[in-house]
């Protein structure tokens, strides 16, 4: 149990980091969401808000990013509290990347047309989102909790998401041979898969950042 | 690793009934700086009293345990502690130049030792330690004025000139730069940097930023004992030991 400190107000700033965090994530959680959503049904409606969503997003990561700067130039932190405001800086840029990417599934789903071969492809989509919805849920209750073992189931569940991005493909490349009127749809489902893959990568990245913060140790680098 | 210059085994030290340090073991490297840091009371400054046997004058205190300096034990009968005090050089919290001019403070550690043999020798003496304290600019047309009349960061570097004039091969610093203004601490921390080069330095100091700045080792007292010794950029970035890691980042005092 980490202990508080003796000043309480650097607790404090610490922990207003970490909320602003946990807030920007359900964010990005919800804005996924609403793109799965707008995919898997093909209404485009709430396409618009979902962009404005993301600004607030970004302007997020802004102020955590300044939040971080300012503690590091206020109190300056060591060792595991410097690690917490050192990567609370690339966890919100993480956050952010995965928002882009929900908008730009949202985005996308003007260019796909409803019946098209890619059903099974959209299937699978619809799986591998919910995956992806799933870790990312996971991840900041992990961050929360300072918790390196669910972290690192974190990163044993995105092989299954590497999976299906494989599958999704192989699926697609059928379809362009049968269909090739749907190619259009069907790359742009290919881009989609991509674009989950990555999230999933993104939060991967967040579960090792925050092994990093308890145990000083990057996974990147040991790897 | 090379050897070390300076080897702490088992100390106890006692104020009376008082343990004031427990089992401390402690390796401590030549030309190196070494920096000892923990809250209040936690046995810092009596272990650095212990090496160049400072304690000895406090009447109520009692030493156990080895403490040797190039493999010899310094608590020998036979060590002579004036000789001792000549090797281990020591600059305190608050300077304090004697009343004397600015060239007498240095070359007075010089003449009580008998070392040097002239004149010339001794003024070679006096200007290379002002020049290596990085005094000499400042003082050099005025050496036969009072050192009292040195500002504060001046004075200690005059204190630190006459602390290597004689050589020695460690000196000791105890919360040199506490009195100090941030410029002056700057020029200070400088000079360590300088001087580690030819000589052995332990720092006592409250100041965590200042030991992160200043040494390659550093090793961290809680309560007597001695928690954890190791490389400074690993103590403040990843310690082992929980109480470290609360102590560094102001979780603990």
């Amino acid at each position: 149990m980490i202990k508080e400190h003796i000043v309480g107000k650097f607790d404090d700033e610490l922990t207003r980091i970490k909320s602003e965090i946990l807030e920007m994530g359900k964010l990005v959680g919800n804005q996924i969401k609403e793109a799965m959503d707008a995919l898997l049904s093909f209404n485009t409606e709430g396409v618009d808000a979902l962009v404005k969503t993301d600004r607030t997003i970004n302007g997020m990561n802004k102020k955590i990013n300044r939040h971080a700067e300012q503690l590091i130039a206020m109190r300056q932190p060591m060792a595991l509290d410097l690690r917490e405001a050192l990567l609370a800086t690339s966890i919100a840029s993480e956050l952010e990347r995965l928002g882009d990417y929900a908008k730009s599934t949202a985005k996308k789903v003007r260019k796909l047309s409803e019946n098209s071969s890619g059903e099974a492809a959209l299937a699978l989509l619809g799986n591998m989102g919910e995956i992806v919805m799933d870790m990312l849920r996971n991840v900041l209750i992990a961050y929360e909790k300072n918790d390196i073992e669910a972290a690192a189931e974190i990163r044993i569940k995105d092989v299954e998401v590497d999976e299906i991005n494989k599958k999704i493909l192989a699926t697609i490349i059928k379809s362009i041979h049968e269909n090739p009127e749907d190619t259009e749809t069907l790359i742009h489902l290919v881009l989609l898969s991509r674009n989950f893959e990555r999230a999933g990568d993104h939060i991967v990245n967040i579960s090792r950042q925050i092994h990093q913060i308890v145990t000083g140790e990057d996974l990147k680098a040991s790897n | 690793m090379e050897a070390p210059i300076i080897q702490a085994k088992n100390v106890d030290v006692f104020y009376g009934e008082k343990q004031a340090l427990s089992q401390v073991n402690l390796d401590v490297f030549e030309k190196q700086v070494t920096s000892l840091i923990g809250p209040s009371g936690c046995g810092k400054s009596t272990f650095l009293r212990c090496i160049n046997r400072m304690n000895d004058l406090i009447p109520i205190c009692r030493f156990e345990g080895d403490l040797e300096i190039d493999g010899q034990n310094i608590y020998h009968p036979a060590v002579n502690v004036v000789a001792l005090r000549a090797q281990v050089g020591m600059v305190f919290q608050k300077p304090n130049p004697f009343p004397k001019s600015i060239k007498e403070n240095v070359a007075y550690g010089l003449k009580i030792h008998g070392l040097t043999n002239s004149k010339s020798s001794l003024d070679d003496r006096i200007e290379w330690s002002l020049k290596a304290a990085g005094l000499w600019g400042e003082v050099s047309d005025r050496l036969d004025e009072p050192g009292l009349s040195l500002s504060g960061g001046q004075q200690q570097r005059l204190c630190i000139a006459r602390a290597i004039a004689v050589k020695p091969r460690v000196i000791l610093m105890d919360e040199p730069c506490s009195a100090l203004d941030p410029i002056a601490t700057a020029v200070i921390e400088d000079l360590i940097n300088e001087i580690s080069k030819e000589f052995t330095i332990i720092i006592v100091t409250h100041s965590m930023a200042q030991a992160a700045r200043v040494s390659k080792r550093t090793a961290f007292f809680h309560l007597g004992e001695l928690i954890e010794v190791g490389r400074t950029k690993d103590i403040f970035t990843n310690p082992s030991n929980e109480k470290t890691q609360n102590y560094i980042t102001g979780r603990i005092g």
